[in-house]
Parts: C-alpha cells; sequence; structure tokens
C-alpha cells in the first residue's frame, strides 16, 4: 500500500485498506480476487456532511468528492482503487454471511465487514478455506 | 404483472426463468409505457418539478409520476404473493427523497430500508440489498443468477428516487446536460438526472412449472468487474466492464455472435459512453446497440433493472428502438438511430457505476 494514498483517507477507510491488505498478505496475495463488502455503516455521515455544504446557493459549493463519499459502495471503491483488485466486485448494505455469497471463478475471495464499531477483512483462499482474518 | 399462465415450452438448465416484471419511469407507469413511449420516441425529460433548480445550469430530470412515496412507487410495479421469495434490492440511496430528509436525520437516510419494507410487504425469506452505484441493478441480476441453484422464486427491486441532494452531487460533478442527453452522440454532453421503480421475478424452471407460470424470459448469465481506476470516472480503457462483460459471456456460454442486441449503460457523458465502446470491442461492433436513457433518464441503481424490463419488451414485441437523441454515433458505432426489427431473442445488459463497479448479464426475451 502506498502510503501518499493512507494519507488522504478518512479514518475508517484506511483502516479498511490496511486490514484488506494483512488479510490477503496472509492468504499468499492471490491473483483473481473477488471483492464483497458487507457495509452495515452506510452513508450518514457523509449524507449530512455533504448536504451542508450543498444545501445553499443553490448548490454552488457542493462538494464534488463529499457527493461521491455518500454512495454505500464508496468504501469497497477506494479499497479497490488501492489495492488494485479488478476482479468481480459486489457491495452489500446490511450483514451477511459466507454461505450466503456466491463466488464464481475467482480464486480468493476478499470479505470486509464494515462495521460501526470496525472493519474486518478475512481472505478465503477458495481451494483451502477461511486463510486469514485481520 | 405477469401475462398469461401458461408454461413455455423451452427447457434450460443453467438459467432462471421470468415470470413477472412491471416498472415505473418517467414514462408512466408499466412495462407497456415504458415500451411504448420508447418505441415513440417520446421523452419522459421534463423541467423538474420535485424541488427547486433555480439558478442551476441544468433543470430537467425524468421524474415518475405523481407526488408518491417510494413504497407506493413500488407497489404500482406489481409486488408478487405468496411466493414467499428470496428478495434482492437494487439501490443507491433507498428511498431518500430529498436533503431535508437528511437534515432531520430521517430513517430514510439507510440505504436498506426498501429492503425491509419490501421484505415484510412480500413475506420474502430473505432479502440482500445491492450498492454498487448505477451498477446495482445490473449486479442484482448477477447475483440473482450466482443463487439460481439456491433458491426457487427470487425477487429483484430496484429503486432510486430524484431528489435535490443527488441532483445538486452530480450538478457539482458537472455531469449533467442542460438538455436530455443523447447517449452515444458525438456531441453528448452529460446525462439526464432521473427516477424510476422496478420489479422483476425470476424463478427456477421447475418453479414456474409448478405455479403454472408464463416464461417471459431467462437470466442465462452474469458477471462482475471493477475498474480500480478512479472514484467517479470509469476507466478509460474500459478494463472492468470488459472483465463483466468476459464473465456474463462465459457463464451464459454465449459470444456475441449469439446476441440480438446490446442494451448499453448509455448515460450520455463523454467518458461514459466512450468507455462502454471500449470494453465491447471490435467483437461487439457487429451487435446492434442501444439504450433507452435518452428516453427515461438515468434512474441509477433502480437502471439496469429498467432497462432489462425494455429489452425483454422488446424481444416480445419483435422490434428493437433506437437511442433517443442519437443522431451522429460516436466512432461510427452501430448505435441505433432508427429502430429496427428483432428476430434475436438473446441480448447483454451492462450497467456501470462510480467506483468503478461493472455488471452485465445476459438474457432472454420471449417473442409474443
Amino acid at each position: 500500500v502506498n502510503p501518499s494514498d493512507l494519507d488522504r483517507l478518512d479514518k475508517r477507510t484506511r483502516e479498511a485498506v490496511l486490514a484488506a491488505a494483512a488479510a490477503l498478505e496472509k492468504a499468499g496475495n492471490p491473483k483473481r480476487v473477488f471483492l464483497w463488502v458487507a457495509t452495515e455503516v452506510g452513508s450518514r455521515e457523509a449524507d449530512i456532511a455533504f448536504w451542508k455544504s450543498a444545501k445553499d446557493e443553490g448548490g454552488l459549493l457542493a462538494s464534488p468528492a463529499t457527493f461521491a463519499a455518500t454512495l454505500p459502495s464508496a468504501l469497497a471503491g477506494d479499497v479497490a482503487r488501492i489495492l488494485g483488485l479488478s476482479g468481480p466486485a459486489m457491495v452489500t448494505v446490511g450483514p451477511i454471511e459466507m454461505t450466503e455469497i456466491p463466488v464464481g471463478d475467482a480464486e480468493a475471495l476478499l470479505l470486509l465487514h464494515d462495521r460501526p464499531s470496525g472493519v474486518e477483512a478475512v481472505a478465503t483462499d477458495l481451494s483451502r478455506g477461511p486463510t486469514a482474518a485481520a | 404483472m405477469a401475462r398469461g399462465a401458461e408454461t413455455h415450452g423451452m427447457e434450460a438448465v443453467n438459467s432462471l426463468a421470468i415470470t413477472g416484471y412491471g416498472c415505473v419511469t418517467s414514462l408512466g407507469k408499466g412495462a407497456d409505457a415504458l415500451y411504448a413511449g420508447w418505441k415513440e420516441g417520446r421523452r419522459g425529460i421534463a423541467r423538474i418539478r420535485k424541488f427547486d433548480t433555480t439558478g442551476m445550469e441544468c433543470r430537467i430530470g425524468g421524474e415518475m409520476p405523481g407526488r408518491e412515496s417510494g413504497p407506493g412507487y413500488l407497489e404500482h410495479c406489481g409486488l408478487p404473493e405468496d411466493l414467499h421469495p428470496d428478495l434482492i434490492v437494487a439501490t443507491t440511496k433507498g428511498f431518500l427523497g430529498s436533503g431535508a430528509e437528511v437534515e432531520a436525520r430521517s430513517v430514510t437516510l439507510d440505504a436498506s430500508l426498501p429492503a425491509r419494507w419490501l421484505q415484510a410487504k412480500i413475506k420474502a425469506k430473505s432479502a440482500t440489498t445491492v450498492s454498487t452505484a448505477c451498477a446495482s441493478g445490473t449486479a442484482a441480476l448477477a447475483l440473482a443468477w450466482s443463487r439460481r441453484e439456491k433458491a426457487d422464486v427470487i425477487v429483484i427491486a430496484g429503486i432510486d428516487l430524484l431528489s435535490d441532494f443527488v441532483f445538486r452531487g452530480f450538478a457539482a460533478l458537472r455531469a449533467m446536460d442542460p438538455n436530455p442527453c443523447r447517449p452515444f452522440d458525438e456531441t453528448r454532453a452529460g446525462m439526464t438526472a432521473a427516477e424510476a421503480a422496478a420489479v422483476m421475478v425470476l424463478e427456477s424452471e421447475d418453479s414456474a412449472k409448478r405455479r403454472g407460470a408464463k416464461v417471459l424470459g431467462r437470466l442465462l448469465g452474469g458477471g462482475l468487474g471493477c475498474d480500480a481506476t478512479h472514484p467517479t470516472a470509469p476507466d478509460r480503457e474500459g478494463r472492468g466492464m470488459a472483465t463483466a462483460i468476459a464473465g456474463a459471456m462465459a457463464t451464459s456460454h454465449s459470444t456475441f455472435n449469439d446476441l440480438g442486441h446490446v442494451h448499453a449503460h448509455g448515460t450520455g457523458t463523454v467518458f461514459n459512453d466512450a468507455m462502454e465502446l471500449k470494453a465491447l470491442g471490435d467483437a461487439g461492433r457487429k451487435t446492434p446497440l442501444t439504450t433507452v436513457k435518452g428516453n427515461v433518464g438515468h434512474a441509477f441503481g433502480a437502471s439496469g433493472l429498467v432497462e432489462a424490463i425494455a429489452s425483454l419488451e422488446a424481444v416480445r414485441h419483435g422490434f428493437l428502438p433506437p437511442v433517443a437523441g442519437l443522431t451522429r454515433p460516436l466512432d461510427n458505432w452501430p448505435a441505433l438511430v432508427e429502430g429496427r426489427p428483432l428476430e434475436n431473442p438473446r441480448f447483454l445488459k451492462i450497467s456501470a457505476g462510480f467506483g468503478g463497479f461493472n455488471a452485465a448479464v445476459v438474457m432472454e426475451g420471449v417473442r409474443e
């Protein structure tokens, strides 16, 4: 992970990127990774921050970067971009069980549980079962 | 919602049967209104009435008829009864309908609210909310295909509302054309923001036969891919989309030679439309391409499902309408300036979203 990439991230996203990187490393850095982010945090804080910038002056002062962060998928997009995960990617809102996740033909599944208490990352080598948690 | 009551005779082992669908778009209530408007070249895009756009460069959008709530619009899609399905909801912002709701810290901020409401309403066994930005609707279809062996009946719903909140966001990104969008045109200048609600019922062939449900189409395969390049702009080379398309083609055992058309994402932004053509590549150039977005605008997380329904209707009627607003196709691509008869029932539906999320599915309609 490039330190300059981390510097630009908020605390939660930084935590997610580091947890994901650690889980992938323990799993042997598989090439074809299916990224699945299950977020229970949502975008409430970003929603409030964006609307604060957008509600007056007919939206002229609205922050485009904060708007992008109002999507529940923003965290997953950042993790994928910084770690270069260009395989299949899915984002679901709410808790999810590993058994509910179809993985297709990927070599590994990287599951990020994004909870109010923090981000948990589990990388699963699909040929060997769960191998790492961070 | 469902048309007729007879089981279609074809067997398919790698697919889910589509046995019902409905939608509300800026062209009106129902799939019939969507298709009729598309075929007649009408646009549901007009000056926005839901909120004040005074002083803004873009003042148009695609609003659903009436002033109903998110649940109200979903009910107009014809919700199934007594199927006890697994539910997948595609959305970016749930039932969020205004910035005022954000200020009030309303419960509508929760993107999983539509899934919770629908699960109770249709007595679904499970509920999953898919939120991969504007790829959500097609990604939900891809997820349904992946779960085909575990579920008898899967209901997919898509919902996103046009609000001052999202409108000001896209205005800040300078992503909107002040005039109705012109997907795939050389002079395209941005998207038209819109809203929609849509529902589709998918089930195993056995389940459809047991119920005597008429098969309106089939979902044959799906794929996902991530650009991993930029928070809001697509990969200029279309690599994430190409990955999604390859997944959909492989799982459906299809090539472009098997397809009658491609229903593109086609937002009308400079970079999205060019990205899609890159991803389709030389192999995709021979396949006619269209999109209904020029008629209804871009309904974000609901758009993929709406566009899949539009294509199923095109197959049903045997006629593929063109891209509204298109006069000079980008890169001389065979994007439809005029409609044409459609015999081949198989098509590719693709969608892309912020964060670099891409989804693709291969489906088949049934000619009536």
